[in-house]
């Protein structure tokens, strides 16, 4: 898996790439972390180029959407492929996360919010 | 020429000398797999042999490449340990860690390189050192001091010889003892594992309940060691069996603790009184506040009652079950509204749904192990072959389980388990 972390306006921005597994997610939760200790109000995970995650790789999404809730802040995910979004849709997570087809739509509701 | 004998004798005894104690060497520093001892060892050896006031050993610790003192002995060599880490190059020690080779310094107040802040700190006086690396196959692992030769002036290149000969008996003995702790480590954690593995196993219940006009199992085997997947039984009163099946997101002994507090809060709360709804919504109450690194459970937790022929089901983002109706092989499909998992939002109302189950009826509740069991072209078992097993025959709920297992298995043989499998069944008789 390879992270990116861009910044646009003042959302950040987190490009995933590869495989989302109990192998790779405490990686991903160090990143996370970091974002967690500056406190970032919007943080977008673009997962176009995800092609597999499993329930590790969820739960680390679903900690990171419970300590920023905590403070305040706003996840979204955008970009999810059929199989990515299946695998949310099955366990039910589409209704815990805020999921937008594109990363152009999802900026747009983070200004709104 | 009687004069050159008697110092080619002197020379050869001495060599013969310094020859036993290396194999003396050799037998004590091999005799303990302990480090912290061996190291001790190492260090009592090396002031002996290399008559010094004291001596000193460092290892590069991996992480930092920094060399940190182990031991250090003479009378200040306690306040020494640990105290001290030198960075490459710095200081005789840094400098002969660096270059690996000895370096044999006369007099330390004319060498630039001596960092003199231990003898600051100590009080201890450092006139002359001789310094070699500890090498195992090229790798410098560390470095070994003697510190102001005893009765005599300075350390010479014989001293240096033997020193080296010492270091890299002592770095072969410490790269042993480090290996043998490895393992011992890798052993304790690998029974450690086994024994969780056997308390969450052991969680799950392995007696079906016996009931009139009902057979019940489950079989899960989990994909590594320890798995995230779970079912549970329980008798709420003659006419009512509750039951529950539950996938806790990861895998290992987090998993494992995980759902042990699942089934202890399910086990907690479920009742006769109150429906699978509220139930859940309490136990997802209590996992919320306990909520640790986003973990978070589906679970499907289910009352039959008997007597009113009914399946009362809350369902927290878990796999629908299959409930084939026998004498017809007709699914009747599991309409639900759905809820999030359990463990990641508080203060949740888990909606409930109730099903007829009125005649001869075979219900099959399973992880997402089973369906997506993969055979070695990367096809999933699926949903249909699922239904297609659970159909065929007459299945009692021992069968049905057992078939479904075989059948998994028998598809993605010749591939490696990737996820737990998990089936729970009941067979509801007239």
């Amino acid at each position: 898996m390879e992270i990116g972390i861009r910044e646009k306006g003042s959302v950040k921005i987190v490009d995933l790439k590869g495989e989302v597994d109990l192998y790779n997610s405490p990686s991903l939760r160090v990143e996370f972390n970091s974002l967690l200790k500056k406190k970032e109000k919007a943080i977008l995970i673009n997962l176009k180029q995800v092609s597999y995650i499993d329930s590790s790789g969820l739960a680390t999404f679903v900690e990171l959407l419970q300590k920023m809730s905590a403070y305040g802040g706003k996840l979204k995910l955008s970009g999810l492929g059929r199989s990515i979004r299946n695998v949310f849709e099955v366990s039910r997570l589409d209704g815990v996360f805020s999921i937008l087809d594109s990363e152009a739509g999802a900026l747009k509701s983070f200004e709104g919010a | 020429m009687k004069k050159n004998r008697q110092d080619e004798l002197k020379f050869f005894r001495k060599r013969v000398k310094d020859l036993s104690s290396l194999i003396e060497v050799s037998r004590i520093v091999t005799s303990t797999l302990d480090l912290t001892k061996l190291l001790d060892i190492i260090m009592k050896i090396a002031k002996k042999v290399m008559r010094a006031e004291a001596s000193s050993l460092m290892l590069i610790d991996q992480e930092t490449n920094e060399l940190v003192y182990e031991v250090a002995l003479g009378k200040k060599g306690k306040e020494l340990k640990k105290m001290f880490r030198l960075k490459m190059g710095q200081g005789i020690a840094g400098w002969v860690a660096k270059n690996k080779r000895p370096l044999l310094v006369k007099d330390v107040t004319k060498d630039p390189r001596f960092f003199n802040r231990p003898d600051k700190t100590t009080g201890f006086k450092t006139r002359s050192i001789l310094c070699v690396p500890m090498k195992v196959k090229d790798k410098t692992i560390g470095i070994l001091e003697a510190i102001n030769p005893l009765d005599r002036d300075m350390f010479n290149n014989e001293d240096t010889d033997l020193f080296s000969a010492f270091a890299s008996q002592a770095a072969i003995a410490i790269a042993n003892a480090r290996m043998h702790t490895q393992m011992l480590e890798k052993q304790r954690v690998e029974q450690e594992l086994a024994v969780a593995s056997q308390i969450q196993q052991n969680f799950l219940p392995r007696l079906c309940p016996k009931l009139d006009g009902l057979s019940v199992y489950a079989q899960s085997i989990p994909a590594r060691e320890i798995g995230g997947d779970f079912y549970d039984f329980m008798k709420l009163d003659d006419n009512s069996l509750a039951i529950a099946i539950g996938d806790v997101s990861g895998k290992g002994v987090p998993a494992a603790l995980y759902m042990v507090k699942v089934m202890t809060e399910l086990r907690n709360y479920a009742s006769d009184i109150y429906g699978p709804g509220e139930t859940l919504s309490a136990v997802n109450n209590v996992l919320v506040k306990e909520s640790m690194r986003g973990m978070f459970v589906t679970l499907l937790y289910a009352i039959l009652n008997f007597r009113n022929k009914t399946i009362t089901f809350s369902n927290a983002g878990h796999l629908p079950p299959i409930l084939l109706d026998q004498p017809t092989k007709k699914i009747i499909p599991f309409n639900e509204s759905g809820n999030i998992p359990l463990g990641i939002t508080p203060g949740i109302k888990y909606e409930e749904a109730k099903l007829e189950i009125e005649g001869d009826k075979l219900l099959v509740c399973y992880t997402d192990g089973i369906i997506e069991a993969r055979n070695n072209r990367a096809k999933q078992f699926g949903i249909q072959r699922l239904k297609d097993v659970v159909r065929q025959e007459d299945l009692s709920a021992k069968s049905a389980v057992h078939s479904v297992i075989r059948e998994v298995i028998n598809f993605s043989k010749g591939t490696l388990q990737h996820d737990d499998l998990t089936i729970l069944a009941v067979r509801i008789k007239d």
